[in-house]
């Protein structure tokens, strides 16, 4: 556990707003974490916005739905933030477009079973949206019945703010959304925990939260808004190790999730636009934006322009756990809750030195490991010295690598050992 | 812009901190001790640690030369290296003496087991041991305070040898009035620059206190007339025992990982110097219980890891 710098205040009072799509968009099709979806379209087919372009394939997968209305003009591999290159539709808009999605008519929520529910969910795409982008409707039907659904507003990533905005400007969605779920999973006990540093997000929640909802106001440190740690802090046990969440009686949803499941439900809306922060020093006009998947991070990039340096580091994600960008050609997908444009001072390469024992790596391990000596077996290859050192249990929120004095490259030593060990 | 940017893996944020930070950082908080023993010994005590410093920075440039690797004088490690082997040493020793020790410290003590991170033991200790045991005479003639270099007895030397103690009071015990090594002796300075490292987060409290309190506890028990009758105070401010505890037995490299392997360091070394001092054939047992400690180090980290998330019984 350590405490970060927050680097919030750059975007934090900055509303959501809307970025109009532009007019090439490249929507892959896998933007979860599992199996790619069934192409539902060809070139030359015409889109409409919300239509599914591709249904979810062999488990784990979800679906996508086109972003905008236009004609597919080719399926290509484009660039893609997390796994480098993806298959993608390639749309081009026809503008002007009736952007708005058309609501369906309001339907009679209330009396929709769980299994009803969960097939909405499954059929707009959901997927979560914290980062990892794991198919919802999976996560939200354990083999066993769970007490708590934790919705996860912890955002304890430094620059993030769209989970924040989206707590001030749709409290009364994400409460909704947030029985809504807590009904599928049959919870008695709701919890939306909000990081400390979000006090007028925990009051506002704090005023409307009634019923089996309550808010947790958790301290700030990283990686507070991780799953395990989430599970921790707000029920004081822990997940067995090897396990998952839901034998610690939990399922974690982000608020970015748990506000798609309103717009799925009560609006028909499949997942097709998310909010995400696009800040850093090199921008001069830092925003939270409304951004249709499928967009170019170079639109966000010029929208938040004009650029007041060179970038140097373009990170989608924060800056503890996302992804570097080789390019600015990468879409938004579901999963995008940020895009970090850093300069010279804040993205420079640290070099790297010996190991001297100090400790500090031990003593910010929210996991308890020995980063330190689990880093050197990982290394040297020795993966059975790493096993031994808890190589499967690290989770890789990077508290070691960012207090190390040394700048050893912890995280990435331990991420290759972990590849190596699954081959 | 992108062919100029920057892919790694993450995290891509970093704290403020830096090897080189911490060990110069160190040899800071050293300064005013260093700076009382020159005021206390004279120039021949300057000599000594400008000679210990030189001779630790000519061998590691040295040897990294030779072995073809990065020259690491400016991250401080050599230099903190000699500083403490300097302090180590009475004012009054031929200047060979530091070189032949730091070279020691710096060649078998550290870049023959790899460079910095690598050794077991702390080197300026082990040069201090090796200086012993090679040259015992010129390191136990002390000089007492002052620039007119009479010989003296350390306060626990003289103890050992059966002399009455009663010449020191605390107060020159503690303002370091007293014959002994260059930087032990000021123990006002040396605790500045220790509340320093606290206060940068350079070390926790678990070493020092546990060696300080343990050593304590064994004098007031194990006194010379019955048990609970030591006079602890006195061996807290003599000898070495506070550099050793907040500037050697700190040492990241040579100590273990968690705080509950350094909470049985620091309990070892304060119970192994308490062993030498009251029953041991030397006056000053710092030095050996830190090196010895330093020897088990690697076995108290293979059973004080933490526990794992999600195994055994959560605390």
């Amino acid at each position: 556990m350590v405490k970060l710098e927050h680097r919030k205040e750059a975007t934090e009072d900055k509303k959501i707003t809307v970025l109009p799509p532009p007019e090439k968009m490249f929507i892959p099709f896998c933007q979860h974490l599992g199996k790619l979806g069934l192409l539902e379209v060809k070139p030359g087919d015409k889109v409409i916005t919300g239509q599914r372009i591709a249904s979810a394939g062999a488990m784990p997968s979800a679906a996508v739905h086109s972003s905008v209305t236009g004609t597919v003009s080719s399926i290509e591999t484009c660039a893609h933030p997390v796994l480098g290159r993806c298959s993608a539709a390639v749309i081009e808009t026809r503008l002007p477009d009736s952007y708005a999605f058309r609501a369906r008519e309001a339907r009679d929520v209330d009396s929709l079973q769980p299994e009803e529910l969960l097939d909405i969910i499954r059929d707009a795409g959901l997927v979560g949206m914290g980062g990892a982008g794991f198919p919802s409707f999976l996560k939200l039907k354990p083999p066993v019945r769970v007490r708590t659904l934790i919705v996860n507003g912890a955002e304890c990533e430094p620059y993030l703010t769209s989970d924040y905005r989206l707590m001030l400007e749709k409290s009364d969605e994400i409460i909704k959304g947030a029985l809504l779920l807590g009904r599928i999973l049959g919870a008695e006990d709701i919890c939306i925990a909000v990081e400390d540093n979000k006090p007028r997000a925990v009051e506002l929640l704090l005023a409307k939260a009634s019923g089996p909802l309550r808010v947790k106001k958790l301290r700030s440190f990283y990686p507070q808004g991780g799953e395990k740690q989430l599970i921790k802090s707000v029920l004081g046990r822990e997940v067995p190790r090897g396990k998952l969440p839901f034998e610690a009686g939990a399922v974690v949803q982000n608020v970015a999730t748990v506000f798609a499941a309103y717009e799925a439900v009560f609006l028909g809306k499949p997942l097709y636009e998310r909010v995400v922060t696009v800040t850093g020093d090199c921008l001069s006009n830092p925003a939270n934006l409304l951004v249709r998947t499928g967009t170019p991070i170079s639109a966000l990039i010029s929208f938040c322009g004009p650029l007041k340096e060179e970038p140097r580091r373009i990170i989608i994600g924060g800056p503890m756990m996302g992804i570097t960008q080789a390019g600015i050609d990468v879409p938004v997908i579901k999963t995008t809750s940020g895009v970090l444009v850093l300069g010279e001072k804040s993205g420079r390469i640290l070099e790297e030195s010996a190991c001297i024992r100090c400790g500090r790596c031990v003593r910010v391990c929210s996991t308890g490991l020995l980063p330190c000596m689990l880093g050197a077996a990982a290394e040297k290859g020795m993966l059975e010295e790493a096993k031994r050192h808890g190589l499967a249990d690290c989770l890789e929120c990077g508290a070691c690598a960012y207090v190390c004095p040394a700048n050893r490259r912890l995280v990435q030593y331990i991420k290759k050992a972990k590849a190596e060990a699954a081959r | 812009m992108g062919n100029k940017l920057i892919v790694t893996a993450a995290p891509h944020m970093h704290a403020h901190q830096s090897t080189a930070r911490i060990m110069w950082g160190v040899s800071l908080a050293l300064l005013p001790a260093g700076a009382a023993g020159v005021y206390l010994f004279g120039y021949a005590a300057l000599a000594v640690i400008g000679t210990a410093v030189a001779a630790a920075l000519a061998t590691e440039w040295l040897l990294q030369k030779m072995t073809r690797r990065q020259v690491t004088l400016l991250d401080g490690s050599a230099f903190l290296t000699g500083l403490l082997l300097a302090y180590n040493l009475p004012s009054g020793v031929p200047l060979w003496m530091p070189a032949v020790g730091s070279f020691f410290a710096i060649a078998v003590g550290k870049q023959i087991f790899g460079g910095l991170g690598q050794n077991i033991f702390n080197p300026a200790l082990a040069a201090r041991a090796f200086l012993m045991a090679s040259w015992p005479a010129y390191m136990t003639s002390f000089r007492a305070p002052g620039f007119d270099a009479v010989a003296s007895a350390t306060p626990l030397s003289a103890l050992k040898e059966g002399h009455l103690r009663q010449v020191y009071s605390y107060l020159d015990l503690f303002l370091g009035n007293k014959g002994g090594c260059i930087g032990e002796v000021c123990v006002v300075g040396l605790l500045a620059g220790a509340v320093f490292l606290f206060l940068k987060g350079y070390i926790t409290w678990h070493i020092p206190v546990s060696y300080l309190f343990t050593t304590g506890i064994l004098h007031y028990v194990f006194g010379p007339s019955g048990l609970f009758s030591g006079d602890w105070l006195f061996y807290l401010l003599s000898g070495g025992l506070v550099l050793g505890a907040f500037y050697m037995a700190t040492d990241y490299v040579t100590s273990p990982l968690t705080a509950q392997g350094q909470l049985i360091y620091g309990t070892g070394c304060g119970l192994l110097t308490a062993v030498i001092r009251l029953w041991g054939g030397y006056p000053e047992g710092t030095c050996y219980a830190i090196l010895m400690m330093n020897a088990v180090s690697p076995f108290i980290d293979r059973y004080t890891r933490g526990r794992i998330y999600g195994t055994g019984k959560m605390r």
